[in-house]
């Protein structure tokens, strides 16, 4: 029982660092406008420079 | 920032309040130049029709990025934030100068003018701190907008103003770029030589004896890989 739940535990704490690896991006700021307004968010745009 | 800061789970926890969005700079200019982006990383925090709450410009890292955004989205520290405030308070010069630095950086340069040169002149002894940091300001927003014949004489005019500022060393290697930018050779030189001299541990030294050697025309001598 104990090692089911360590196992559990595990897969969940493995699940939840790859959930925090890199936020979800969207590239296209139409599309990105539209998501904030269909999940009632609002927005980050990170502007870079490849170089 | 990309490798630092968004990857850090106090961060990526941002995405339940905001929808994330990579926009490269450089490729995309009708958007760089509608926000007025003036250099790179830029973090934009905006509603959900593009509004711009406030940004975040340069580098910043995981701790004060979430924390700022999390200020930023609960409507604290804006620009509306502190104009609201300096709009009450005309007097207090503190608030003034953070309005100042909000419209230098999203490049409302006449805004920014406003209220950093109302901090210059009626705080000439620099009893706020922010006196050196307004005056070295206005050198910028001349310099920014290309006007380089102005930035010489603000940024010499910053050093004559707060000579014992922390920002002297940077006035006065704004002042040699200036004249370089103007096409002003020999000034360039004088003034870049004349920071050598000041500074000669100075951060920027390389950079400044490799323009002297640029200007001169001394053949530059590529590094070993």
């Amino acid at each position: 029982m104990l090692r089911k739940l360590i196992t559990v535990l595990a897969v969940a704490s493995l699940y939840g660092l790859s959930q925090a690896e890199e936020p979800e991006w969207v590239t296209n700021f139409d599309d990105a406008l539209a998501k904030a307004q269909k999940e009632n968010k609002r927005l980050l745009v990170d502007f870079y420079s490849p170089t | 920032m990309g490798k630092e800061t968004y990857p850090d789970p106090r961060v990526v926890v941002l995405s339940k309040e905001v929808v994330f969005a990579k926009i490269n700079g450089k490729e995309d200019t009708v958007l760089a130049k509608k926000y007025g982006i003036a250099g790179f990383p830029t973090a934009i925090v905006a509603s959900a029709n593009g509004e711009e709450i406030d940004r975040i410009v340069g580098f910043s890292p995981p701790e004060h990025f979430s924390g700022t955004v999390k200020d930023y989205l609960d409507g604290k520290n804006t620009l509306a934030f502190w104009e609201e405030r300096a709009q009450k308070n005309p007097e207090d010069l503190s608030l003034a100068y953070l309005v100042g630095d909000k419209y230098l950086w999203r490049s409302g340069f006449e805004k920014a003018e406003v209220q950093l040169q109302k901090v210059v002149s009626q705080d000439p002894e620099n009893k706020t701190g922010k006196a050196d940091t307004s005056a070295h300001y206005l050198g910028l927003i001349a310099y920014k907008q290309k006007n380089y014949t102005e930035a010489v004489t603000r940024f010499s005019d910053a050093n004559r103003l707060y000579p014992k500022s922390g920002l002297a060393p940077d006035n006065d290697i704004y002042v040699a770029v200036s004249y370089e930018k103007a096409g002003e050779k020999e000034k360039s030189i004088e003034h870049y030589q004349k920071y050598l001299d000041t500074y000669p541990e100075g951060e920027d030294r390389d950079y400044a004896q490799e323009h002297i050697e640029k200007l001169k025309g001394v053949p530059q001598v590529e590094q070993q890989q």
